[in-house]
């Protein structure tokens, strides 16, 4: 796994939702596009809803700044083969990071309300 | 995938969608697409509007997708480079008008051409605009309702009916669906003289009553509007506009209060209102008295004579107002009121306009296919000329240039073009505006401002750039894959050279087709309209000289003096010069139902009242009415000195009224009842038609002499020799040396007048014929420039065709017959659409025959001749062909 700089960390913060949501499922597995769309619906992604026609763009929005890999297509158990995403090592370190700011604010915000 | 709700009908569709989709997009998502449709299907099928709503997601979810997946090829992106490329459209943008400027000639007739597709365009949904949408410049216009009489026992039809003084005040006081409801004299221009000043002036007047300015939200600029208490004939109250409180008035603040004379009565201004304010049915107003609603007519349910039209009240519906009316009317026989009339409801907008929507569409229709014309004249042009570079692309090609880098020259080139065509449609259309103003008939609301809105701009940029796409889509397809071969043949493609001949010609066809449609559409109407004015009026309405003269109410109270002034006033205009008869009518004739009463059979004064009423047309005449309009007498005799004042009652009735009164009795010296009196049948004239298309109806003609019927807005009619419009002065001062204070107002022809009953068909088959003539001229030069190209690419064979004895004329011949053939497959495939059409057209234009064989054969007739004339050119030019040379160069 590649190192970064926090410089470089940075540049990527803070995550939109739909970034935050698409890190976060694939963080737990690589999966085809479709997919995305309907896990990132759930609410441990976020609950968040992605047209499945702007997927697309926003994939490739993701694969362009090197969050996201474009993994190639893959052989399924239960369908033809798809072609499948995944999280990447700067990815992972960014969705990190995003996670290290988000609970900066929340534990700063229930401070606040004790 | 599991499928929980059965199979998913949509996957041949989706699939094939998918298939459509760039080769990298399909593999890697074109799954996932049918996985999503396949859910949203499942989704929606378990709702009641499910499949609606699918299939609306489904189109804007693979418009969206195929959008950015086509930007993303076109500008050679790949999944995962930086940008949308607009550094490589600057540059091909940059690049594009370098080459255009290069070839100014082919520019400058693109341009042109899609300018005139474009400029038609603009100028006709300019003029939908201002008719169709937007010709109620109030506020709140839609809430705007007129209301009609209605006779409840026809139902079916709607009548149209004015309404009586007391219906006009039960809908103000008992209709709470309604904030406030206007009512006005119903629609005939009326007029009132102003005197006092230098000269006397004609100003158009219009009575309201007191919620007529709060109903079309205007607000006097100065003083106020009407009080319900001076909705009385007594009344001595006016509003006037801004113009004439400048001009008359001094426009001074001090002036509300002071008087003008109007019919030689002094009125006090009460109020001034903006000179853009426009009544809605009238048009431009000078002056408003109020109405007498609460005077001697007020309880008087037989006389309809108003118009109303009400705003709708905030929170109230159409259909609540309906129920109300309903409720109403059924009171109407305890009030005194019939009991076999109601009321009938339409948006005032859709009332304005209703009539000219069918034939305005036409129009449109006609213009639309002249754009599909003018872009495919275009296409053509630019297939020409990326054929004579198809070398060069073979050559970038093979060097490794990308079919996409090839494609976006094209579409860059195009956009360019049809913006260009576009830009200069715009000015175009903005040019003949003024040009349309002034045939627009004068009825056809809002045609008088006409103006070009920043919508219909828009949508010609929108149209302009979705033109310049197809045509560069569909030519850069075409030549950015040109093979490898035509490098070898130095760009002669003896495979690929013939289809494109081929396809070009095709084209010409197409714009041929879309000629014939637009000549025949344009015959069609031609036709119907000189089939309504060669119809047999009865009447002779040439030469004849017609204006009104209003008669104030004061000086001219009683029947005597009304009759007096006519009778003088005749004997002036017989003094001028030319003057052959001179007459005088309450109604010009030829311009519809007016005064239409009941009238009955009666035999007698004492004879039986048991005979049902017909509804006749009461007309009041004088002086030379029949000689004048060129209406024949058949039987008995016209009015003479004999029928005067004291003397009984006489009538000279049509034909239409003998047979339906009548029918085979001999009508001379028989008895009508009509108006309250008895009057005496002395002689029957030819029918007169009601309007240009309609049926003559029953009419009778009183004398004033005998019968005045209080009018005292009588129009005049004077048969000249030559032009009627040069006898105006002397008919001026004619009126004037029988009462100085009076003035002429509305001199036409009557030839004039009568055509007005079809002035919105003529209106339209002008713009028609002149589209017409554009597409014949646009495709002629179609022709030409495929004949001329197949001539440049056939010099070799025709000079070696002249070097072996080919004669010239045959040579001419072959080209000549070569358009021909061309101009008749075309004009075949224009027949078929003008007959698939054909429903269409006859559902838009009730009186029009969509296959008039004359407008057909007309069509192709005038195809073939341009066909011919536009062949003739490359044929001289391939006759002189030097055979020499051909073998020189070959």
């Amino acid at each position: 796994m590649s190192v970064h700089t926090t410089g470089d960390l940075s540049d990527h913060l803070p995550l939109k939702p739909l970034d935050m949501g698409i890190l976060v499922v694939l963080s737990e597995r690589a999966d085809y596009g479709y997919q995305i769309v309907k896990r990132i619906q759930r609410p441990e992604a976020g609950g968040l809803r992605l047209a499945p026609s702007n997927l697309y763009n926003v994939l490739d929005r993701m694969i362009r700044t090197g969050l996201v890999e474009d993994l190639g297509r893959e052989s399924r158990a239960d369908g033809p083969p798809r072609r499948f995403f995944g999280i990447s090592a700067l990815g992972r370190d960014v969705l990190a990071a995003e996670m290290v700011r988000v609970g900066a604010v929340l534990r700063a915000v229930s401070g606040r309300t004790e | 995938m599991t499928d929980p709700h059965g199979p998913f009908p949509g996957e041949p569709w989706v699939t094939g969608l998918v298939r459509w989709m760039p080769a990298r997009f399909r593999e890697a998502r074109g799954l996932d697409l049918l996985d999503c449709y396949r859910d949203l299907w499942n989704d929606g099928a378990s709702r009641a509007e499910g499949r609606m709503a699918f299939a609306i997601r489904a189109v804007v979810w693979t418009a969206w997708v195929a959008l950015q997946q086509w930007w993303v090829r076109l500008f050679d992106r790949s999944y995962g480079e930086a940008g949308m490329g607009w550094d490589v459209w600057i540059g091909e943008v940059r690049h594009a008008v370098r080459r255009l400027r290069r070839q100014p000639a082919f520019t400058a007739i693109v341009v042109l051409t899609l300018g005139l597709g474009f400029g038609a365009n603009t100028a006709v949904v300019s003029v939908l605009h201002s008719v169709l949408v937007s010709p109620l410049e109030v506020e709140e216009s839609d809430r705007l309702v007129r209301v009609y009489g209605d006779r409840i026992d026809l139902p079916g039809e709607f009548d149209r009916l004015h309404l009586s003084t007391p219906a006009t005040t039960r809908l103000r006081e008992q209709v709470s669906s309604f904030e406030s409801v206007a009512v006005i004299e119903n629609q005939s221009p009326s007029g009132i003289d102003l005197t006092g000043g230098d000269r006397p002036e004609r100003l158009r007047l219009l009575r309201t009553n007191a919620e007529y300015f709060e109903t079309l939200r205007v607000a006097p600029m100065l003083g106020r509007t009407f009080d319900p208490s001076e909705e009385l004939g007594e009344s001595r109250v006016a509003i006037v506009t801004e113009g004439v409180w400048l001009r008359h008035l001094g426009g001074s603040a001090e002036a509300l209060g002071s008087s003008l004379t109007l019919d030689g009565e002094a009125y006090r201004v009460v109020g001034v209102v903006d000179d853009g304010f426009r009544d809605p049915l009238e048009g431009s107003i000078d002056v408003w008295l109020p109405l007498d609603l609460r005077g001697a007519e007020a309880e008087y349910w037989n006389n309809n004579w108003l118009t109303a039209f009400g705003r709708v009240a905030p929170g109230s519906t159409l259909s609540g107002l309906r129920s109300e009316l309903d409720a109403l009317q059924s009171r109407f026989p305890e009030m005194g009121g019939p009991s076999d009339t109601g009321f009938a409801t339409v948006p005032l907008h859709e009332d304005l306009v209703g009539a000219s929507r069918p034939i305005l569409l036409a129009v449109f229709g006609a213009v639309s296919f002249l754009l599909l014309l003018t872009a495919v004249n275009v296409a053509s042009l630019m297939m020409a000329r990326a054929a004579r570079s198809e070398r060069e692309f073979a050559v970038r090609r093979s060097l490794g240039s990308s079919r996409s880098s090839l494609l976006r020259r094209f579409v860059t080139e195009a956009t360019l073009l049809s913006l260009a065509g576009g830009l200069a449609g715009v000015a175009l259309g903005l040019g003949s505006l003024d040009l349309i103003a002034t045939i627009a008939p004068a009825g056809l609301p809002g045609s008088t401002q006409l103006r070009m809105g920043t919508t219909t701009v828009l949508v010609a940029a929108a149209a302009a750039v979705f033109v310049g796409l197809v045509l560069g889509g569909a030519t850069g397809w075409l030549f950015s894959k040109p093979s490898l071969r035509s490098v070898a043949s130095g760009g002669r493609t003896p495979s690929v050279g013939p289809r494109r001949a081929k396809l070009r010609a095709n084209l010409v066809r197409m714009e041929i087709a879309l000629a014939v449609v637009l000549l025949s559409g344009a015959g069609v109407l031609l036709f119907a309209v000189q089939d309504l004015r060669s119809r047999d009026l009865g009447i002779d309405p040439g030469g004849v000289l017609t204006f009104k003269v209003g008669l104030p109410a004061a000086r001219y109270g009683s029947d005597a003096e009304i009759y007096h002034f006519s009778e003088r006033l005749h004997e002036r205009l017989m003094a001028i010069p030319g003057a052959q008869s001179a007459a005088v009518t309450s109604r010009l004739p030829v311009t519809g139902s007016f005064n239409t009463w009941g009238t009955r059979r009666a035999y007698g004064p004492d004879a039986p009242h048991d005979v049902p009423n017909t509804s006749v047309n009461q007309r009041w005449i004088a002086g030379d009415y029949f000689e004048t309009i060129g209406l024949e007498l058949l039987r008995g005799r016209s009015f003479a000195p004999s029928d005067a004042a004291d003397t009984p009652y006489r009538t000279v009735v049509n034909e239409a009224l003998v047979e339906s009164l009548f029918g085979e009795d001999p009508p001379l010296g028989a008895w009508i009842r009509v108006g309250g009196r008895y009057t005496q049948i002395v002689g029957v004239v030819e029918n007169e038609a009601l309007t240009m298309r309609s049926d003559p109806s029953p009419t009778a003609y009183h004398h004033q002499r005998q019968w005045i019927s209080g009018s005292k807005k009588m129009t005049q009619l004077v048969r000249v020799a030559g032009n009627p419009m040069a006898a105006v002065v002397a008919a001026r001062a004619a009126v004037q040396a029988v009462d100085p204070d009076l003035v002429v107002f509305e001199p036409a022809e009557l030839d004039r007048v009568v055509g007005r009953g079809i002035a919105l068909e003529r209106f339209a088959t002008v713009l028609l014929a002149v589209f017409a003539g554009l597409a014949l001229l646009v495709a002629a030069l179609g022709l030409y420039g495929v004949l001329s190209h197949a001539i440049a690419e056939q010099r070799h064979e025709l000079g070696i065709r002249l070097a072996l004895g080919a004669d010239g004329p045959g040579i001419v011949g072959m080209v000549v017959k070569r358009g021909l053939l061309l101009a008749v497959s075309g004009g075949i495939v224009g027949l078929a659409v003008v007959w698939s059409l054909g429903g269409v057209v006859e559902s838009l234009i009730v009186e029009v025959d969509p296959g008039d064989p004359r407008a057909i054969l007309a069509a192709f007739g005038a195809v073939l001749a341009s066909a011919i004339v536009a062949s003739l050119v490359p044929a001289l030019r391939a006759m002189r062909v030097d055979p020499a040379e051909s073998f020189r160069g070959g």
